[in-house]
């Protein structure tokens, strides 16, 4: 719109642009009666000159209904200051100029009277060419009378004798004003530029006669002067204005319209005139009168207040006032509309003046201008005037004129008006939105930032529906006036005027402020594009503007832009503003400005301080610019000595723009806050912008570094925490502690961050937080700590490094619970970079649980495990046991036993009141038993265990194993050997080659059928060990010396090889203030115990014994020790072995009496039934017993679970018959010497008692005699070389339990030698009921033997 | 001729920003950040205003002294902001029409790679080197 | 024509393997992801398709596009009907879907009929999405091959 080159038709001096653009202007002030409101004094409270001023705009609109009795809206602007340069335009546009002044002022005494009067005097002198009236409100006089009653009069009093001047000045302006003028008009046209002289002149010349005659009614005078004050402020009391007004509708005549008021005013100051002077001689000083003198002052209508608050009438007052203004104003409009003059002033704006000097004003075209300026100044008053429909008119027909004579400078004006009332019709309400005053915008950002653009235009809106002054409705003018211009015409209009404006520099102003009109009108007609256009434009006029007014233009345009909902533009303009504050060419840069206004910037930039806010909506933002201006506001926050403000401000922006940063810009912004926070650290707490309130919050680093999860660690397997009734509870739900439903509950606590694991009070705890380190460097973070709630919590700082590196890297952090109950985890708190933030979980983006809850069970004491075995040393030598569970490794060989001790030692604050220790091992009990033991009660009797203290338990450890050990191979070498070394005789049994019944086996053992016998035998569940020694016997006959060597080469792979055994025990233990909860705590030693095998039996067999009730054990002991061990095999005999080395021992034993047997041996339906009881009978009987090694550890075994064949059991078990032998009648021992001669009878006589514990059945006795070559070869035939007397082979009777059977028969020998008598007895064959046997020693041909044989030596006679 | 070529996503944060070499660069975002006022504006008046020819490019949003700046929205709320010195009058609206068309088209390739997920900053070689051949005009 | 049988074939091996192929998911899970397919398409499809077509000027206008242009270059066909409350509330009747003309029509296959329907549902979501219309698409069908779409508007 703007022309692009602009003509500039004069080069004025500067004084007359005028510099202050009013950035609140608005179309409607067209239409005001501008009036200044000021404070003057010293004494007034500039609060309570607030509140007056805001009760005095209140009366904005007036309503006066004219001469001809119509209702005129009169609306007025009031202004606190008003340059007079603006005034200077007020030809230009007559709403330029200010038509009254009102000043404020408070009194405490006579001077400050006097000042006041001087500055309110002073003003009118200022604003003399355009004022009407004026009045000075003074505070702290009251009308009725105090002390101050005689000086509070005095101004009063002092105009009074004047008011006739007042009066002329005041209420008869109309015609002499009029006069004045015009006079003065003359004057102008004469070329003379002082106009003010001329309305001196008048004023003056007029005061002189009223002076006079106020002397001569001074008497009464006096008393009406108190009068008419009462009158005048009950009179206003009681009727407004409005009543006043109409009670000067009947009289059209102006002068005769005011001659009332005039002659109350008059009378009443020349009398109060009068006693001022007496006053004035009695007390008041010289100087008090010279001040209230100044003819001048005599023109101000003051009214007095002791305080505001008793200013009821003020509003009434004003009323008054602004409608004297009107009268003074439609007067002029009067005049002017009438005046026909032939020669036309030329009124012209200030800058204007020196280019007509010395034009000829009589030529048409300026004839023409100065008829066209007269006519828009008129339709400039009649708008004033309340008429904007004549002043359309009025306009219109200007314009034509001045078009004609191209006066683009007031063309415009006229535009510009005609606008300005079309406005006042259509948009009445235009004038409520522009309530924002200038400065408001450097008021607190956020407010503003507050309401979007959307909700300025729905402000604007919302006025709409505000109810409009009476009679004022544009729907009704719309109808009436015919000229009004339609909305678009406005638009068009203003354009046009703008254009033409433009084209003048010194029209900036004015430019400046039609666009910020048009604005305004397009904001209401919601055409907000438009209307940036016009702003675009006012951003291009220049103006030669101080830095401040600069500064005032561009928040007067970030204003506008917002209301249009421009917010970026707004914004824009906000930060140049900013800028231009801390200009470098600013000689006076104001940092704080700067920064109250960059932080308005930051809504435009969608930069919420809050970085969870920000957050939110980041997303939106224009990173790049988001990042300059926070870096602004750091670095003014920064000259600001700020330090705080700074830090944070910086903070922020690393953390919410990081990841708009890149790499570099990390780094250095980084670094920027680490040598910020140096200065002064920012702390998780929000700060205030001081005089704004305005408040920064916080800036936790919730990003850096990022938590990527949380891990609540449960506490360390010896700490955990049971409850001790829930150990049953655990056992029934044990099966379904997986089950589907279980962990799906446990899943569902997860969700909730319900941590199914109890933490102990007094315990270190740890929550394990995997953090990552968004930074290109090692980041540092201090005094990292859990934040807690609920349960007292001791949480530990801990600083950590985070490597610069991408992925989570694990962080710990350690707390103490301090009382028991719900512990919740929050989040943790941080140092980064010198920033100090609280991080809360619930804020974590990414962090779906907000907080974890741990239950905190109350204190309970922790032991820790020493171990020693005794015997490697004393306590001293305990080796501490790893805390979660105690190890205990032994090494021992078989058989050896070890006592160790474990020593509980509680380093725990708290006492061990309760202790339970239990044993379990994989191992069936009985063993289990066998190898550990230990005393409960010596535990029980330890306790309690105070704090520090410690107890022991003892523990004897037994390396049971299992010590007999056959091997097939050996089996196989004997077989072997056996065959080659044919049959020797038995080393151990002593007396001949006693014909056992296992002998005969052996016989046929060596034979193939035999073997196969074995062989099936062994087939049918016969185990290796009873094979072995089934031929053990044989074997033992057999026995080469070379047998030693033979074991050896089986050694290794025979069973000896060692075993471990493993247990654990189990320490269940309680106390303090836990045990009251029920809680305890478990520990456990795992004990192990490796056993080397030392002894071993790898053969036995079972052999008579010289005494009928004994038999041999023949056991063949294997050392597989690495040591030599002396051996006690028997309480009396022992015997060393080498290591490796075997050796082959007999140990007697009591055979097993038939009793036990027939007890225990019901079951047996085989002989093996039998052979366990044998065994464990033999097992009972032999204890091996050694001592080896270096400390001659001492070792025992026992062979339990020996087993012996069927062969073998009648010798171990008693024989159920007593043999009782006699040769010529004398006893028969074993091994006795028996001698006879040859032909001679030998008596032999066998008794066979019944021993057994039942009654024997028949048993056949037989007498064998035989000769032992000794060769191995036995020769029974005898017949020739003896007979027999007697039977040899006879039947026993049954025989009862203990009786005897004697029988006695004859030996006769024919030849000298050695004879032997073998005496057997079995079961007779003819006895049916063998059931007996059967029960004794069944599947298996019976007999027994007198043994040894009886030997008779036979010597020739 | 352009200066300035700038992708901006629905929620008006830069998708991509092309600056011409030479050019002080914040200031085209000043530019490109304020010319999102002005296309918010014109997208939401369609509705008011009738005579409005309802297509993707928006005209000239504003000009300064030295620069003129154009707009283009998507109708799924991407705009294209283009800023031309304004010394160069040589350009016709018609080519920056097509300039325009020809971004659109660029953009629509870009959103069609799986690995581009909508919303995010453009980072594409291809697109770079269409941007550079557009504003080199051929 | 073959591109467009490749389309359909894709989408059934789409729904299949959703359905019976990969891990066994529930009927609703499997629908919203193939929802989810659909979204994530419709989204960077109509990026595309309204590159040729002036600025819609309000909802309607977007509904319009969606049966007309977008129905026909997708399913080769326009919406037969669309109804509107006025409050956000569209119905979109299409007599003969395109997914579901190739089925018997009658019972049998009713309680499949959602399954092929998901895809468009989310298809339909994503464009409305990407036009800056935020809503819930649901779809039924009470007679085969008929079906309706119900787009509801989420305001604010």
């Amino acid at each position: 719109m703007r022309s692009s080159v602009s003509v500039i038709l004069s080069n004025p001096p500067p004084d007359t642009t005028m510099s202050y653009p009013d950035y609140c202007t608005n179309p409607h002030h067209h239409q005001t009666l501008l009036v200044l409101v000021r404070q003057v004094g010293s004494q007034l409270k500039s609060r309570s000159f607030q509140k007056l001023y805001e009760r005095i705009s209140r009366v904005g609109h007036v309503k006066v209904s004219d001469s001809n009795g119509s209702q005129r809206p009169v609306w007025v602007t009031y202004r606190r200051e008003y340059p007079v340069e603006n005034n200077d335009w007020g030809d230009f546009q007559t709403h330029r100029r200010v038509l009254g002044i009102i000043t404020i002022g408070q009194v405490g005494s006579q001077s400050d009277l006097n000042d006041i009067c001087k500055q309110h005097e002073s003003l009118k002198v200022k604003y003399s060419s355009t004022l009407y009236d004026s009045r000075c409100i003074i505070l702290g006089l009251n009308p009725d009378g105090t002390i101050y009653e005689a000086d509070s009069r005095n101004p009063s009093r002092g105009t009074s004798p004047e008011p006739n001047g007042g009066i002329d000045g005041g209420s008869h302006p109309p015609t002499i004003n009029g006069h004045a003028q015009s006079t003065h008009i003359k004057k102008i046209s004469a070329g003379s530029t002082d106009r003010d002289s001329g309305v001196y002149e008048t004023v003056s010349s007029e005061d002189k006669p009223t002076d006079s005659d106020s002397h001569s009614e001074s008497p009464q005078g006096m008393s009406e002067g108190m009068m008419d004050l009462k009158i005048d402020t009950n009179h206003v009391n009681g009727s407004d204005s409005g009543s006043e007004s109409t009670s000067e509708v009947g009289c059209c005549d102006d002068s005769k319209m005011d001659s009332p008021r005039d002659s109350a005013v008059d009378s009443a100051p020349d009398s109060a005139h009068d006693t001022s002077q007496s006053s004035i001689s009695t007390s008041a000083s010289q100087s008090s009168r010279l001040s209230l003198q100044p003819p001048s002052n005599f023109k101000t209508r003051a009214l007095f207040y002791p305080t505001s608050e008793h200013a009821v009438n003020i509003e009434s007052q004003l009323q008054e006032f602004v409608s004297s203004l009107f009268w003074v104003l439609e007067s002029k409009r009067l005049d002017k509309s009438q005046e026909k003059l032939e020669r036309p002033p030329l009124l012209c704006a200030p800058f204007e003046r020196k280019d007509f000097i010395g034009l000829d004003m009589d030529s048409r075209t300026n004839k023409k201008r100065c008829v066209g300026r007269l006519r828009k100044q008129l339709a400039d008053l009649t708008l004033q005037a309340g008429l904007p429909t004549e002043a359309i008119v009025h306009y219109s027909h200007a314009a034509d004129t001045l078009r004609n004579c191209n006066d683009w400078l007031w063309l415009a004006a006229c535009f510009e008006g005609l606008c300005a009332a079309s406005v006042v019709m259509l948009y009445p309400n235009l004038r409520r939105s522009f309530g924002l005053q200038r400065y408001s915008s450097l008021g607190v950002g956020g407010n503003q930032g507050g309401s979007g653009g959307i909700g300025n235009r729905s402000r604007n809106g919302a006025v709409n529906t505000n109810s409009l002054p009476t009679g004022l409705d544009p729907i009704i003018v719309k109808q009436t006036s015919k000229h009004c211009l339609s909305p678009d015409d406005i638009i068009d209009k203003y354009r046009e005027a703008i254009v033409h404006y433009s084209k003048y520099r010194n029209a900036g102003v004015v430019e400046t402020e039609a666009s910020i009109k048009a604005v305004h009108v397009l904001i209401e007609q919601k055409r907000y594009l438009m209307a940036a256009e016009f702003l675009s434009n006012v951003v291009f006029i220049n103006l030669q503007l101080s830095d401040e007014e600069k500064i005032a233009r561009f928040n007067a345009l970030a204003d506008l832009y917002h209301q249009i909902g421009f917010h970026r533009k707004a914004s824009f303009f906000r930060r140049v503003a900013a800028m231009r504050c801390v200009a470098p060419q600013n000689q006076q840069p104001d940092w704080g400005q700067c920064y109250r206004l960059l932080l308005q910037t930051l809504e435009g930039y969608k930069i919420s301080l809050d970085p969870l806010e920000f957050r939110k909506d980041g997303s939106q933002g224009w990173p790049a610019l988001q990042v300059q201006i926070l870096q602004e506001l750091v670095g003014t926050s920064r000259r600001m000595g700020q330090n705080a403000l700074c830090t944070r401000h910086q903070a922020f922006l690393v953390c919410a723009m990081l990841p708009h940063l890149s790499e570099s810009e990390r780094k250095e912004t980084a670094n920027m806050l680490e040598s910020l926070s140096a200065r002064s650290g920012s702390g998780p707490a929000p700060l205030v912008v001081q005089d704004t309130g305005v408040i920064i919050p916080a800036v936790n680093f919730l990003n850096i570094p990022i938590c990527r999860s949380v891990r609540v660690q449960p506490p360390a397997v010896g700490r955990k925490a049971e409850k001790k009734l829930s150990q049953e509870a655990e056992e029934d739900t044990g099966p379904f502690i997986f089950s589907p439903f279980s962990s799906l509950t446990s899943n569902t606590q997860r969700a909730q961050g319900k941590m199914d694991f109890d933490w102990v009070e007094g315990d270190v705890c740890e929550v394990i937080l995997d953090l990552e380190n968004p930074m290109p460097f090692e980041l540092k973070v201090t005094s990292m700590m859990l934040i807690t709630e609920g349960a007292q919590f001791e949480s530990w700082t801990s600083t950590v490094v985070l490597k610069a590196e991408r992925g989570p890297q694990p962080v710990t952090l350690r707390g103490r619970p301090q009382g028991a109950g719900e512990l919740k985890i929050t989040g943790y708190s941080s140092t980064v970079m010198g920033v100090s933030s609280n991080c809360r979980l619930k804020f974590i983006p990414h962090m779906k649980i907000p907080f974890y809850t741990i239950n905190v069970v109350s204190a309970l004491p922790f032991i820790q495990i020493l171990t020693a075995n005794s015997n490697t040393g004393s306590l001293g030598s305990e080796r501490a046991v790893s805390e979660e569970s105690g190890n205990l490794h032994l090494s021992l060989s078989a058989g050896e036993t070890q006592e160790c001790s474990v020593v509980l030692h509680n380093i725990s604050s708290q006492p061990v009141e309760e202790i339970s220790i239990a044993l379990e091992s994989k191992m069936d009990k009985t063993l289990l038993s066998q190898v550990f033991q230990y005393s409960e009660e010596n535990i029980q009797a330890q306790l309690p265990i105070q704090p520090g203290g410690k107890a022991s338990v003892t523990l004897y450890v037994y390396a049971s194993s299992d010590f007999l050990c056959p091997s097939r191979m050996m089996d196989e070498s004997l077989e072997t050997s056996s065959l080659v070394s044919g049959s020797e005789p038995p080393s151990l049994v002593s007396g001949g080659p006693s014909s056992l019944p296992s002998r005969q086996s052996v016989a046929t053992s060596s034979t193939r059928g035999a073997r196969t016998r074995r062989t099936d035998s062994s087939a049918s569940l016969l185990s290796s060990r009873s094979g072995s020694s089934v031929r053990s016997g044989s074997s033992s006959s057999t026995q080469a010396p070379s047998s030693t060597a033979r074991t050896r080469t089986t050694l290794n792979t025979s069973a000896c090889t060692g075993r471990t055994l493993e247990a654990t025990m189990q320490v269940k233990y309680s106390g303090g203030s836990g045990l009251l909860a029920d809680y305890c705590r478990s520990t456990q030693v795992t004990v192990t115990v490796d056993v080397t095998p030392s002894l071993l039996v790898t053969r036995w067999d079972v052999l008579p014994a010289e005494l009928p009730h004994q038999c041999y054990v023949v056991l063949d002991l294997l050392n597989c020790a690495t040591h030599e061990m002396d051996l006690h095999y028997t309480p009396t005999k022992h015997i060393l072995i080498e290591a490796g080395d075997s050796c082959r021992v007999p140990i007697p034993i009591d055979r097993c009496p038939l009793a036990t047997l027939t007890q225990n041996g019901s079951d047996s339906e085989s002989g093996w039934g039998w052979s366990s009881v044998l065994g464990n009978h033999v097992a009972s009987l032999v204890e091996l017993r050694w001592t080896q090694g270096p400390c001659d550890t001492p070792g025992r075994a026992s062979l339990t679970g020996i087993t012996f064949p069927p062969a073998t059991h009648d010798l171990i078990t008693m024989a159920p018959i007593h043999w009782d032998v006699q040769v010529d009648g004398q006893d028969v021992v074993g091994g006795t010497e028996n001698t006879g001669v040859v032909g001679r009878t030998l008596e032999l006589c066998v008794g066979v008692t019944n021993t057994s514990g039942a009654p024997l059945p028949p048993l056949s006795l037989r007498l064998t005699a035989f000769q032992d070559h000794q060769n191995g070869t036995l020769n029974y035939r005898l017949d020739a070389k003896m007979t027999t007397t007697g039977a040899t082979k006879l039947t026993t009777p049954q025989l009862a339990e203990g009786e005897e059977f004697r029988h006695c028969c004859g030996l006769v020998f024919f030849t000298a030698g050695v004879y032997k008598v073998e005496v057997t007895c079995s079961p007779a064959a003819a006895v049916t009921q063998t059931s007996f046997y059967e029960n004794i020693t069944p599947a298996h041909q019976h007999a027994w033997k007198f043994a040894p044989p009886l030997e008779i030596t036979v010597t020739d006679a | 001729m352009a200066v300035c070529v700038s992708v901006i996503g629905k929620e008006n944060s830069p998708l991509y920003i092309w600056v011409g070499n030479g050019k002080e660069e914040l200031h085209l975002h000043y530019l490109a950040h304020t010319a999102l006022d002005v296309i918010q504006e014109k997208v939401s008046a369609v509705n008011k205003t009738p005579g409005d020819t309802r297509e993707l490019y928006l005209g000239l949003l504003y000009a300064s002294e030295e620069y003129k700046v154009f707009g283009y929205t998507t109708n799924t709320r991407i705009k294209f902001v283009i800023i031309t010195d304004a010394a160069n009058t040589t350009l016709r609206d018609n080519e920056i029409r097509m300039m325009f068309r020809r971004l659109h088209n660029m953009y629509t390739n870009v959103v069609c790679n799986p690995f581009y997920v909508p919303g995010e900053q453009i980072t594409s070689r291809e697109f770079d080197k269409g941007v550079g051949a557009l504003v080199a005009g051929n | 024509m073959a591109e467009e049988a490749m389309f359909d074939f894709i989408h059934m091996e789409a729904v299949s393997y959703v359905f019976q192929g990969g891990e066994k998911l529930a009927e609703d899970e499997a629908v919203s992801k193939l929802e989810h397919m659909g979204f994530a398409t419709g989204y960077r499809l109509v990026e595309r398709l309204t590159r040729e077509s002036g600025r819609y000027k309000d909802e309607l206008d977007i509904m319009k596009y969606i049966c007309k242009d977008l129905w026909v270059t997708v399913y080769k066909k326009q919406i037969d009907n669309l109804r509107t409350n006025h409050q956000g509330v569209y119905v979109l009747h299409d007599n003969r879907f395109r997914f579901l003309s190739h089925m018997a029509t009658g019972k049998q296959y009713l309680q499949y009929a959602p399954r092929y329907l998901a895809f468009t549902c989310g298809l339909v979501r994503g464009c409305l999405a990407n036009l800056g219309v935020t809503c819930v698409v649901t779809a039924e069908v009470t007679q085969l091959p008929a079906c309706k779409f119900q787009i509801q508007v989420q305001r604010g």
